[in-house]
């Protein structure tokens, strides 16, 4: 919780996310983790790895595992489809790729209506959480995508 | 620190370790030459340059042990004081801290070493040294001009040779290789020879700007003078080799990629006379991209040399430990290898020498008692065979005795009677590579712990190569390490199972066989196979893999496909759905994944731009058999 803590002291700062649906759900990451979008290609599947990893994909000529977020939340498990994107992104130099449902937007947010995520069943995977948008007709539930990323892969 | 002073750090550490490597064979060579001038002017220079650059960048632990051991050194080097084997630990034990005090400085950990018990150290061996030495005939000092018609030439009594040739001005001195200092007493015999004579005599003239030579013929040249590194080097960084190594292994793939398009062309259109054209582009484009793929590897290709350097003071520090005396030569030192290998090849090669002198090697009284000179040889050659490299390292000691080797193991519970019994002479020296397996009774410093061997076994595999082990009883025993040239690219054999392909590294296959699934056979639980009278365990790559396999065979053809992987002397199968072809594939590192779980060892690209893993077959033989498991 200490990079929300640290948000707020600023003040009026504004952060930029990409949101993106998973489950019907809104989510985010912040901005300056991405590398870009993909749409979803072929996936080689790794030979005893836990359900979660879907795979790697060559992202021109490099390897890069690939996290199916939904499988890693326990929600139902949903096929990909037209509107699946593969976001790239680098978490302590190392490449990784997260399957979401679809992308949205990039939304800027004061980081004032950011609050810390109220305590919750951690098997929702709570732990990930970093904190909760409140915007004005929604939530958008904040990612915490280094704790996300180095509880899942080996760094 | 700024961007400019980090850069000029890490030059100095980079020049400076480079110039230590470059010393530390030196002074075996001296202690093996006796006091040659160029080498003792060659190390004094090269610690002076490294004293001096420290002393600018404020380094000053680092000066002052420069300091210290080049004071040593330049009374060596003017004569002041004779070689002896004291003086060499202390010098080697500086550079030693050196080094060090360099690691600390490149990782930044800002670690202080205490250097000053080694300051004294050096100074105390220097007052020793001079103290014992006053008095001695060879050290006058050349301050009284003598007549230049009566020279007086000082030999030591082994051999005779010219151990210190005073002149007006000058002191050589020429010490015979001797450990013990003791024999170092010197019979002084006087001499009457013309000056010109003794010019000829002292057979490596220092260069005459190094000291005040007043022999009237100007001494030549040294015919050993090291030829100059050429100019023409140009260091670069290493992350931008690997970057052009990475470029180039892309260009590798579009080329596949378009090799299977302008194909598929050619099928389909080949009335085009476009066709033609794209067919003659594309394989200039392939042979242009081999040459290119061949030509960056070359860059990051380094002389083995860079690693076996610092044998010669590793033996002697071992021989030394273990009162043997021992001689290292070795041969091809300029055979050229990739970086990679480079980096991994030290630690075995370090425990096969360590094994080689600790046990293949006798003690003098033995040696001499079976006719053998007293001296132990120990040979590494060097050389490249095909697109593998080979490096062999001898020695001419007792060789391995295979009925204690096979006791042994039988003690230690490594193998039981009946396997033992089965084992042939050739495959009982694998035991040598088992883990926890080791012959010698009490652990002394140098081995015993029964670690060590099997380290070799498994560094070697992970470079992906072999080792062979030939012995002859009294003859002795010879390690023969064959390591691919690169890691970046493998021969691979492709297969499929379940509908993907997986690529197999060639090394460990021993043979591919179609068998018919009758002849499957089921052992408690383990499916077998009987190749050549000899029952192989098989295990199904899709359960190896566990990529949804159901049990149940989707290919009705009745026959499988096996490929034979040997690990030592133990052998197993994989059974696969498909034999695709043997490929060369650029191994592609995969960051994120746990690679020891899921027994790859990497990815591969084809040339329809799909990812291929590549098999760890050794990670595999580990879990299913034991093989060289820790």
């Amino acid at each position: 919780m200490k990079a929300t803590m640290e948000d707020s002291a600023v003040g009026e700062e504004v952060l930029q996310f990409v949101t993106f649906t998973l489950n019907k759900e809104q989510y985010a990451v912040d901005i300056l983790n991405v590398q870009e979008i993909n749409r979803v290609t072929d996936i080689t599947r790794v030979p005893n790895s836990p359900a979660y990893v879907e795979g790697v994909i060559n992202l021109r000529g490099k390897v890069i595992p690939v996290i199916n977020l939904r499988k890693k939340f326990s929600f139902d498990e949903n096929p990909t489809n037209e509107t699946s994107r593969i976001i790239i992104m680098e978490i302590n130099g190392i490449t990784n790729g997260l399957i979401v449902d679809s992308v949205s937007e990039v939304l800027r947010v004061p980081s004032s209506i950011i609050e810390p995520a109220p305590p919750m069943s951690s098997d929702l995977g709570s732990t990930y959480i970093k904190g909760i948008a409140k915007m004005e007709d929604r939530l958008i539930i904040l990612i915490d995508i280094d704790k996300l990323i180095s509880g899942t892969v080996q760094l | 620190m700024s961007d400019e002073m980090e850069e000029i750090i890490s030059e100095f550490i980079t020049e400076a370790e480079e110039s230590l490597d470059r010393i530390e064979p030196l002074f075996v060579e001296l202690e093996q030459k006796g006091e040659d001038k160029d080498l003792l002017n060659d190390i004094f220079r090269s610690m002076h340059t490294i004293k001096g650059a420290a002393g600018f960048l404020g380094f000053q632990t680092m000066v002052d042990v420069a300091h210290a051991s080049e004071n040593i050194m330049k009374k060596l080097r003017d004569g002041e004081l004779p070689l002896a084997k004291q003086l060499m630990d202390v010098i080697l034990k500086s550079i030693d801290m050196l080094r060090l005090l360099l690691t600390h400085l490149k990782s930044k950990d800002g670690i202080e070493e205490d250097v000053s018990p080694l300051v004294k150290e050096l100074g105390s061996a220097l007052n020793n040294a001079m103290s014992k030495s006053v008095g001695a005939p060879q050290t006058t000092q050349a301050a009284e001009p003598v007549e230049p018609s009566a020279q007086e030439i000082t030999s030591q009594q082994t051999g005779g040779s010219i151990q210190s040739v005073n002149t007006p001005g000058l002191t050589f001195n020429t010490t015979e290789r001797d450990a013990d200092v003791s024999h170092q007493k010197t019979q002084t015999v006087s001499v009457t020879e013309s000056p010109e004579h003794i010019a000829e005599d002292i057979n490596q003239p220092p260069p005459p700007e190094e000291n005040n030579l007043k022999a009237p013929e100007q001494a030549p040249k040294s015919p050993q003078q090291r030829p100059k590194e050429s100019a023409q080097n140009l260091r670069v960084d290493i992350e931008r080799i690997d970057k052009v190594m990475d470029l180039a292994g892309e260009v590798v793939l579009v080329r596949n990629r378009l090799l299977n398009i302008s194909n598929y062309f050619d099928l389909r259109y080949s009335d085009d006379p476009m066709t033609e054209t794209l067919m003659e582009t594309v394989s200039f484009l392939d042979r242009v991209t081999s040459e290119m793929q061949l030509a960056v590897m070359k860059i990051r290709m380094q002389p083995i040399k860079k690693v076996l350097s610092k044998f010669p003071r590793l033996v002697r520090d071992m021989s030394s430990s273990v009162n043997k005396d021992v001689e290292l030569t070795i041969y091809g030192e300029g055979t050229e290898v990739d970086k990679s290998v480079i980096e991994h090849i030290g630690d075995p090669l370090t425990h096969i020498l360590r094994n080689s002198i600790d046990h293949g090697l006798e003690s003098a009284e033995e040696r001499i008692a079976k006719g053998k000179p007293p001296k132990g040889n120990v040979v590494i050659n060097t050389y490249q065979k095909g697109t593998q490299i080979v490096i062999e390292i001898s020695d001419d000691g007792k060789g391995l005795d295979i009925e204690k080797l096979k006791k042994k193991a039988v003690e230690k519970g490594l193998l039981t009677e009946e396997e033992v019994k089965r084992m042939s002479d050739e495959t009982a020296t694998e035991i040598i590579f088992m883990p926890g397996f080791s012959t010698k009774e009490v652990a002394t410093q140098l081995s015993g712990r029964g670690v060590g061997m099997d380290v070799v076994k498994t560094n070697i595999s992970l470079l992906n190569g072999y080792v062979e082990v030939s012995t002859e009883k009294d003859a002795g025993t010879t390690f023969k390490l064959c390591i691919p040239l690169t890691l970046a690219i493998i021969q691979a054999l492709m297969v499929e199972v379940s509908g993907s392909k997986y690529a197999i590294p060639l090394s460990p296959i021993e043979e591919t066989l179609k068998v018919s699934k009758q002849d499957i056979k089921n052992i408690t639980g383990q499916n077998v196979i009987v190749i050549r009278d000899k029952i192989c365990p098989l295990f199904e790559l899709n359960q190896l893999l566990d990529t949804g396999f159901n049990g149940h065979d989707d290919n009705d053809s009745g026959h499988k496909y096996l490929v034979v992987i040997a690990m030592g002397d133990k052998k197993f199968c994989i059974a696969v759905d498909k034999l695709i072809g043997q490929e060369e594939v650029v191994i592609k590192s995969l960051d994120g994944i746990d690679t020891a779980s899921s027994n790859v060892l990497g990815a591969t690209i084809t040339g329809d731009g799909k990812v291929v893993f590549i098999l760890d077959v050794t990670g595999m033989s580990r879990n299913l058999l034991g093989v060289g498991k820790n």
